[in-house]
């Protein structure tokens, strides 16, 4: 990789702002600390070769706190930073957060955000990750079509219209300090949502990686009317569908957000192109009944497991929807049929029969779109397990669900510690919503607990957040998965975080540190939820690691429930216990 | 619920109605010292209240978003006008028979309380309450009457009755209520309207009741020189009616109470 040029006719004045305020940050935090001995969530100002780590929140010293805020402020009116996102709290009256981009030169830099939660305009907390002394030119030698073609001939597909290459500065992800200016374009393949990274100047591919959020890694109005669906185990469901013409529609338009489900009949190359943008859906393309007694489990499922997980995200959370203004939910179900299971090819079989996945950019309207595997023949065990329809499992519903919310707010890159965080979250949330419809499953479905598709693989589904060791996923920090396998090993060491999420509702003792956290119990399982909602959605930034997310989850326990909460101890140690500091 | 059958088998074979003046027949033989009227005649034309509330309830089922909702109609009726006029003839020493017929009319209200099943969710319905209003109540009874009159003087005579009525009633019933969906996460409905059935049906009762008699207009000193005077009097009747008629919607049979305590006062005429 090659490192940014040092023009060295001026210092920038960004890099002297950054490194006057980096040296009172430091110095700030350092001293408040030797003088105050303060414990928990410390301001953690740090600037190793030129990445500055912003972590200061009501349990940091006021001093730094301010500190950063002023370093915001300088910044933001200087333009390096500009605010991509404001929201008033959903939960706490008279708070507000802001989400602000690093910008060098007008070109954003890729990873370098900042939240910021404000009250009555004082803040209150400020997470995120800033570089230091950029000194990179961002006139690009090639254009965006230029780019385009590179990343066609690459992925072999056309590039989605509403996915352009960008400009964009790339932190080199192993020598810290050293910056690219590159094109960041995604494309679907088939089988994977690729990202990929095309140096500006000379069109090689400087990095890529797949952004498709799959349940698993891949190896392995007046028209409106109320359908009776039975689910996979034949338990009733009530469907919002639509009627028209005397059929019956899987289009439910009676929540906020409209929500669509796909019967893609097997049709796999029609399905990609669907994926792709490249092809519209229609109504005739939705599942549909005669008779409005749906009897299409994998159908039925999937259709009620978004309704009930937009419910979820809107009565617990306050929020609309997955992108907060209720963008519509859509699932495509039978992507494949599943007696072509023996021919299809191992890639193929990895996604449409034993996976679902969400693809950010994907859909007609490139507001993505969630895809559920098919399942296997009753007959055929892999591992010694059954796999069903996958949207049958309402954890896996919300999951893939889930993966839209991060991507609408803090979009944690899906690599290494920030993609497990994203994949601990969709768990988390998938957990979440199976406790919440505890009481509207009929007919014995819909038993909740903490492991992962156990509706669907069976016995005893993928993962497991109360004992991560039972699938050989780690449960401690210091047993990590450190290969480039699975993006870093998102699914694998999500179950670090995951097993926090557990420990903090649950308590227990960590199997590997011995230590034991008090947990809020069961019966205040809503607030561990809160505290990691709020503080995945709006507190975290894109390349948040997990000691970021222990300092965002302890803040918002204490912004929900204060600092002397029993949220905030058993938040704090959940993290402890699972060897996150 | 009770069959038509059983309300007859407990109002309608009259037996206490022929109780009761059998009883009156072995008074009247006995009765050594009640002075009897000396008119045999008495004609009355009487307007009144009928002053107690009293109420019924109806619950109705229907199919809602997949599953069984219901309503519950509590019928609040309200004091009303009685119109009640009436002959008595006296047969005997004491004993005489009567036939009444009462007009009554109210305008009242019923209280809906709804549960309408939830369009997402079983189990999970949904509550809601409101006011029918305008719903109307008119009972005509007729009312055969054994009487025991007695004279206290000139001027005063009171009588004692009870025997069987025929009441004909027409009551407003609600038929079916119309909600509207707030909207998601539709945890709210509002009642919005309500439909009525007017039903008729006929049945049969018990009266009892007293009436006091004042022929006084005649020693007014204006009204002395009038004999017709010594005929019209003035009075008071305070009569139970009760009975229990069982109306129909859409099928589902509703009992309703019929009748209650009413005060009229009016003009006597004797002869």
């Amino acid at each position: 990789m090659q490192r940014g040029v040092h023009h060295g006719l001026l210092a920038p004045r960004l890099e002297l702002l950054l490194m006057h305020a980096l040296n009172r940050l430091v110095f700030g935090a350092v001293t408040l600390a030797l003088l105050t001995l303060a414990a928990s969530v410390a301001a953690q100002p740090q600037a190793p070769n030129g990445v500055l780590t912003l972590s200061a929140g009501s349990g940091s010293a006021i001093t730094a706190l301010r500190e950063a805020d002023t370093l915001v402020n300088q910044l933001t009116r200087d333009g390096s930073l500009r605010i991509t996102r404001q929201d008033p709290d959903p939960l706490l009256p008279g708070r507000s957060h802001e989400r602000l981009q690093q910008f060098h030169q007008g070109v954003p830099v890729y990873g370098a955000e900042v939240t910021r939660q404000t009250a009555s305009g004082l803040p209150i907390s400020v997470f995120g990750t800033l570089h230091v002394g950029i000194d990179l030119e961002t006139t690009p030698a090639l254009s965006v079509d230029d780019a385009a073609r590179v990343v066609q001939e690459l992925s072999g597909r056309t590039l989605f219209r509403s996915a352009l290459p960008r400009l964009v500065v790339l932190p080199d992800r192993v020598n810290t300090g050293v910056y690219r200016l590159v094109y960041e374009a995604r494309t679907f393949t088939g089988a994977q949502l690729m990202v990929y990274f095309v140096d500006a100047s000379t069109g090689t591919l400087v990095w890529s990686y797949n952004d498709l959020k799959t349940q698993q890694p891949v190896l392995p109005c007046a028209q409106c009317v109320i359908g009776e669906g039975l689910g996979i185990k034949s338990d009733r469901k009530k469907m919002s569908v639509t009627t028209v013409g005397g059929t019956f529609l899987a289009h439910d338009q009676l929540r906020p957000a409209e929500v669509f489900t796909f019967d893609m009949r097997g049709d796999l190359p029609r399905t990609e192109l669907v994926l792709n943008g490249l092809e519209p859906l229609f109504d005739v393309d939705l599942s549909t009944d005669s008779d409005n007694r749906w009897l299409d489990g994998a159908s039925v499922d999937a259709h009620v497991g978004m309704g009930w997980t937009y419910d979820y995200l809107s009565l617990r959370f306050g929020r609309d929807g997955l992108n907060n203004q209720n963008v519509r939910m859509l699932s495509l179900v039978h992507p494949v049929n599943r007696a072509d299971v023996f021919s299809a090819p191992p890639d193929l079989i990895g996604l449409y029969y034993l996976n679902a996945f969400y693809c950010g950019l994907c859909g007609p309207d490139g507001f993505g779109v969630v895809v559920f595997g098919e399942g296997l023949p009753p007959n055929i065990l892999v591992g010694g397990q059954r796999f069903n329809f996958f949207s049958g499992a309402l954890d896996i519903v919300a999951h893939e669900l889930a993966h839209a919310v991060t991507d609408f707010t803090s979009a944690l890159l899906y690599m290494d510690e920030s993609g497990a965080l994203n994949e601990a979250f969709s768990d988390v949330i998938g957990i979440g919503v199976e406790f919440y419809a505890e009481s509207l499953f009929r007919d014995g479905a819909g038993v909740p607990d903490y492991a992962l598709g156990e509706d669907v693989i069976e016995p005893g589904g993928i993962r497991s957040l109360s004992n991560p060791q039972r699938f050989g996923d780690p449960d401690h920090y210091s047993l990590r998965f450190l290969g480039k396998a699975d993006n870093g090993g998102v699914h694998t060491n999500s179950l670090i975080p995951g097993h926090a999420f557990y420990l903090a509702i649950e308590g227990g003792t960590n199997r590997v540190s011995g230590l034991s956290v008090a947990g809020v119990g069961a019966a205040n399982r809503e607030q561990i939820e809160q505290v990691f909602f709020r503080a995945f959605t709006v507190l975290m930034s894109r390349t948040s690691d997990f000691a970021a997310a222990r300092a965002a989850t302890i803040q918002s326990a204490r912004d929900l429930y204060g600092a002397n909460s029993a949220a905030v101890q058993a938040v704090t140690q959940a993290w402890t216990a699972v060897g996150v500091n | 619920m009770r069959t038509r059958q059983a309300i007859f088998s407990r109002y309608g074979a009259l037996a206490p109605a022929l109780w009761l003046v059998a009883g009156f027949l072995v008074m009247a033989s006995d009765a050594p010292a009640q002075p009897a009227p000396t008119d045999r005649i008495v004609a009355r034309l009487d307007s009144g209240w009928r002053p107690a509330s009293r109420t019924f309830a109806a619950t109705r089922v229907f199919t809602a978003n997949l599953e069984q909702g219901q309503f519950e109609a509590d019928y609040e009726l309200r004091n009303g006008g009685v119109v009640d006029g009436g002959i008595s003839f006296l047969l005997w020493r004491n004993l005489g028979i009567g036939l009444d017929v009462s007009n009554f009319r109210t305008i009242h209200e019923a209280r809906i309380t709804s549960e309408l099943p939830h369009p997402f969710f079983f189990d999970l319905p949904r509550t809601t309450t409101g006011r029918a209003g305008g719903l109307e109540r008119q009972e005509l009874g007729i009312h055969i009457r054994a009487l025991w009159v007695s004279q206290l003087a000139d001027w005063l005579v009171i009588s004692v009755s009870a025997g069987p009525s025929i009441i004909s009633a027409k009551q407003d019933l609600v038929s079916s209520v119309q909600h509207i969906e707030v909207g998601f996460p539709f945890n709210e409905i509002v009642f919005a309207n309500h439909t009525v059935s007017s039903q008729s049906e006929t049945t049969t009762g018990l009266n009892g009741g007293v009436d006091i008699d004042s022929y006084f207009l005649h020693r007014l000193p204006f009204l002395r020189n009038f004999s017709v005077m010594e005929h019209i009097g003035v009075g008071l009747l305070a009569r139970y009616v009760r009975g229990v008629v069982e109306l129909q919607v859409d099928d589902e049979p509703i009992e309703v109470d019929l009748g209650g305590l009413q005060v009229t006062t009016g003009v006597r005429f004797r002869f």
